[in-house]
């Protein structure tokens, strides 16, 4: 007995200093990442693929908050959407809020932080025409809007009566999608004003960006003092923000119902609470463990990592439970832990292999899943084996529980189950079968752990605000950038039969608002002498009110045009419009990018059809939705091999242990169960992702365990009781806490929550029927 | 002189002087009997919810050779409601409420705040606060010089704001009793807009 308190206190000081070094690594060194693109492959063929991926998640346009506001009348709203605007441009945490105003006076043309770009608005945009009807045309339209008293660009009207400059402005921020009411952007159909919010972040701290959000609902709230108004907020920095909140919540509701239930479970089996708790102890050591290993090896956890893995490791509970059923007051409980330690212990090693298959893939996902699961199994089994017999009463007293005579008396003979077997194999396989090319989602926000009406939300805005398809465009790239938009310039000239054939509405190309100097020179060497524009100038205002000598700058402005350097990149991307087109042109990885969009891509496949004809323009496109549904499929398929090849490492352990016979009655109930959770997703018509092959591993796992208890040899009955009643408990466990997850509205974790659910009960009921053989016999 | 006596004649000193200050006052009243002050005026304005109005309207601007002309109607519903129908030579409506300006040029609508663009708002606040008999309004946007005469009033406006005065120098309103007959708006460079009212109803 002093041996065994020896033994105690060292094991517990063992196991108490390690929890609490694990503390306070993890309190100082834990890194959380939530971006889908960090679950990617780190080595993807297609750079450019990785390269658009990175700029969503973390360049500028990840920034970006797009904001609704609805709930009142129109007028309210519109007004609500300046008064926000007014009050966020005060605020340093935001650097661009745009809702369709046009603010900006002509005095800051010709004085203001404009006056560059607009002494250079000959060379920067497209001109327009000088001749005769041009210019009548539009000094009718400016003399119209005199006396219509909308005399905004009074300012600029001697020097720029074309109003050049000003739709160049109008141009780049409206991008020619947004509609406008009461003088903002609106989406009519939805009464709903909209807003482009820009952060001035430069890291993406969540805290800071739910603060930055926050900040926003507040103003609002303060600014309508109307409950009626509701404001919608999407964008990436809102999907993080939300992924958290909603993981938080569903942690905060499903542990609190999995606890009661759990309770309550451990209640009726085995009328201690205190058993409960104590079966929390490997789970809880486990996934301290586990964070604090995975960090250390990849200096991140991904927060899918986190989430995934301590449900899957949820698995643990049933270790100890194992113990509780097997325990008698006729041993102690070291001698139960002994007497079923080779059973799990083969159990934990075997699963333990199979996730270590999945390293080394190139897939750091899923090589971060795999260290975190092999650390915890085994940190669990560690406690399960040492500290928990330790706590264990000697003398606790299990009730009779009836449903175990009823379960142990089941009789079936050897045929039915092979008919059992076979039935399912066939109804199974003629499922998938005919399914197979739906089977997999090739969606990669399938992956991602946005709840679906988040997903949806920011779908509707995005539209509203007219912003460009991610789904199509056309990058390119050079080191340097006077190539780079040459090139993109041509390539856009490229792209107009697109526009005239109707099979887009827009194309946006950064080159509209920084053409190349080359093109800037074009521009110059289109403008008209001073002779002919004078001419031209004196022909159209005959008729009209306006003295001539007060176009004199006009017609200066325009031959100075001609003596300027051209502007390069640099200098247009410091001009307050730089903010507008950073989305579009960046310099990254020591190379520039430009990025052609596409809007209002009116039919995929006339575009596909068009784009196999252009030789020339096809190896830019990039289609991110295929793009990534490609690499989905690779991730997939590996993650599948994978999966099989685990499968394999077990069958293979299981020969070296036991017989050809008794290995395939282990492994053959949890086959079918495999199948059987597939099937059921595919006539749910859920596609399957990365993530439920994943969760059928887990089933494998946990089958695995039920197998081998089955399989134990036992001597009396009451023995047999005992596994039966642990086997029950942990598949009742699992199935309440997965149950629970299944409703969860994070995609990765109800994919879970389901596969699991059917996968165990499938595990359960069919390890039990191809056992009741072994019960016969005795 | 007894004391008696003495008293007697500061009385009467009394008497003449209080008869004096009445004739005085009471001639005084006379003669302003046709004049108003400027709240009398706005009083009377506030009194019509609702009018309409012709107008005429003449731009005189530096780089105009000719004025740019305009005709149409006025509409005003209290409190802040104005609405200008130019018929004539085009059609242009322009129309407050609140604080939004709304302008339909040849069915192109802009719509513009008034709070954002002073140098607008400033002049259709100004006839807005007269129709409504705002004096707070007039006080708080002007410097107010009122003169009335017999038949007609005028009244000047100097923009207190030195921002919305780079804009406007001055707004010259003149009417009689309750019938605004000309605003004469004057910019900084000299330009300036006449426009008549007529046929008030």
């Amino acid at each position: 007995m002093p041996s065994l308190q020896r033994t105690s206190i060292t094991v517990h000081f063992i196991w108490l200093s390690l929890l609490a070094l694990s503390l306070i690594y993890l309190s100082s060194y834990l890194r959380v990442v939530s971006d889908v693109t960090q679950f990617m492959p780190d080595n993807h063929q297609n750079k450019n693929v990785q390269l658009l991926l990175d700029e969503l998640q973390q360049g500028n346009t990840a920034r970006l908050l797009i904001l609704g506001i609805k709930g009142e009348s129109s007028k309210k709203i519109a007004s609500l959407s300046r008064k926000l605007k007014s009050e966020l441009d005060k605020n340093k945490t935001f650097s661009l809020i745009h809702n369709g105003q046009q603010v900006i006076s002509s005095k800051d043309f010709i004085s203001g932080q404009y006056k560059t770009l607009y002494d250079y608005r000959y060379l920067l945009a497209t001109n327009k025409s000088f001749s005769e009807k041009a210019l009548s045309a539009s000094l009718k339209q400016r003399l119209s809007e005199l006396r219509s008293g909308l005399n905004i660009f009074k300012h600029s009207l001697s020097s720029d009566p074309q109003n050049q400059f000003a739709n160049y402005l109008w141009n780049l921020t409206e991008r020619g999608n947004s509609t406008h009411h009461h003088g903002v952007w609106f989406n009519k159909e939805k009464n709903t004003a909209l807003l482009l919010v820009e952060l001035n972040l430069t890291n993406f701290n969540l805290d800071q960006q739910q603060s930055a959000i926050e900040t926003i609902q507040t103003t609002i709230n303060r600014l309508s003092n109307d409950k009626n108004v509701q404001v919608d907020i999407t964008g990436a920095a809102s999907m993080a923000v939300k992924t958290r909140a909603a993981i938080q919540s569903t942690s905060k509701w499903l542990s609190s119902i999995a606890l009661i239930l759990l309770s309550l479970l451990f209640w009726w089996a085995y009328r201690s609470l205190r058993l409960f708790f104590l079966a929390t102890l490997p789970l809880i050591s486990a996934i301290f463990a586990a964070l604090t290993i995975t960090n250390i090896l990849f200096a991140q956890v991904h927060g899918i990592i986190i989430a995934f893995g301590i449900t899957l490791l949820g698995v643990c509970l049933d270790y100890p439970v194992h113990l509780f059923s097997h325990h008698t007051k006729l041993r102690s409980p070291q001698e139960t832990i002994l007497s079923i330690w080779p059973t799990l212990r083969l159990g934990v090693i075997t699963t333990a292999l199979a996730y270590l298959a999945m390293l080394g893939t190139g897939f750091s996902g899923l090589s971060q899943l795999s260290v975190f699961a092999v650390t915890g199994l085994i940190v669990s089994l560690l406690v399960t084996r040492w500290i928990v017999p330790l706590w264990l009463q000697t003398n606790f007293i299990q009730p009779k529980h009836h449903y175990l005579l009823y379960l142990s008396q089941l009789k079936l003979n050897f045929n039915s189950k092979l008919f059992i077997g076979f039935l399912i194999i066939f109804i199974c396989s003629l499922i998938i079968a005919n399914n197979y090319d739906s089977i997999w989602s090739k969606n990669i926000s399938d992956l991602s752990p946005i709840p679906e009406h988040a997903k949806k939300l920011d779908k509707e805005l995005r539209n509203s605000v007219g912003a460009p398809d991610v789904n199509h465009v056309f990058l390119l790239k050079d080191k340097n950038s006077e190539l780079l938009l040459q090139r993109t310039e041509a390539l856009n000239n490229k792209l107009y039969p697109l526009i005239k054939n109707k099979l887009v509405s827009n194309i946006f190309s950064v080159t509209d608002f920084i053409p190349s100097q080359k093109q800037q020179r074009l521009y110059q060497n289109q403008l008209p002498d001073s002779d002919s524009l004078n001419n031209n100038l004196k022909m159209a205002l005959a008729n009209l009110p306006f003295k001539q000598e007060f176009f004199k700058p006009f017609i200066d402005d325009i031959e100075k045009s001609k003596n300027l350097n051209p502007l390069d990149v640099k200098n247009v991307l410091a001009t307050p419009i730089g903010k507008h087109l950073q989305q579009d042109l960046f310099f990254k990885n020591n190379e520039w990018v430009s990025i052609i969009r596409l809007t209002g891509v009116k039919s995929e496949s006339a575009l596909t059809d068009w784009m196999a004809l252009q030789t020339d323009v096809q190896p830019y496109y990039l289609n991110l939705r295929q793009a990534t549904s490609s690499l989905m499929s690779d991730y997939q398929e590996t993650a599948l091999y994978r999966l099989l090849l685990g499968s394999f490492v077990i069958g293979l352990i299981l020969l070296t242990v036991r017989s050809r016979l008794r290995a395939g009655i282990i492994l053959l109930p949890i086959i079918l169960a495999v199948l059987l959770s597939i099937s059921i997703h595919v006539l749910l018509g859920t596609q399957l992702t990365l993530f439920h092959i994943l969760a059928l591993l887990l089933i494998v796992g946990i089958g695995l365990d039920y197998s081998l208890f089955f399989d134990r040899s036992w001597i009396s009955a009451e023995d047999y009781h005992q596994r039966l009643h642990g086997i029950f408990i942990s598949a009742s466990s699992t199935l309440i806490s997965f149950g629970i997850l299944g409703f969860s509205d994070i995609p990765v974790l109800s994919a879970l929550g389901q596969t699991v659910t059917f996968g165990v009960l499938g595990c359960f009921v069919l390890t039990l029927v191809f056992n009741i053989k072994n019960y016969e016999k005795a | 002189m007894t004391f008696g006596m003495m008293n007697q004649s500061k009385n009467h000193l009394k008497k003449t002087l209080l008869l004096l200050i009445f004739f005085i006052s009471s001639s005084v009243h006379a003669l302003d009997l046709n004049k108003m002050e400027l709240p009398e005026l706005l009083h009377l304005f506030s009194q019509q919810k609702q009018s309409t109005v012709d107008f005429k309207e003449e731009k005189h601007a530096f780089f105009l050779d000719q004025p740019i002309m305009s005709s149409g109607h006025l509409q005003f519903a209290a409190p802040n409601k104005l609405y200008k129908f130019i018929t004539k030579p085009e059609k242009i409506s322009q129309k407050v409420d609140g604080n939004i300006l709304e302008i339909n040029n040849n069915n192109e609508i802009h719509s513009i705040n008034l709070d954002e663009h002073p140098e607008f708002s400033v002049i259709l606040r100004a006839i807005i606060s007269l129709l409504s008999g705002d004096l707070t309004a007039l006080k708080k946007d002007f410097k107010i010089k009122f003169e009335d005469k017999s038949s007609s009033w005028s009244l000047f406006l100097v923009p207190h704001d030195s921002y919305v005065s780079g804009y406007i120098e001055s707004i010259n309103m003149f009417g009689a009793k309750n019938k605004l007959s000309k605003i004469i708006v004057t910019e900084p460079n000299a330009d300036r807009s006449i426009t008549y009212l007529s046929n008030h109803r």
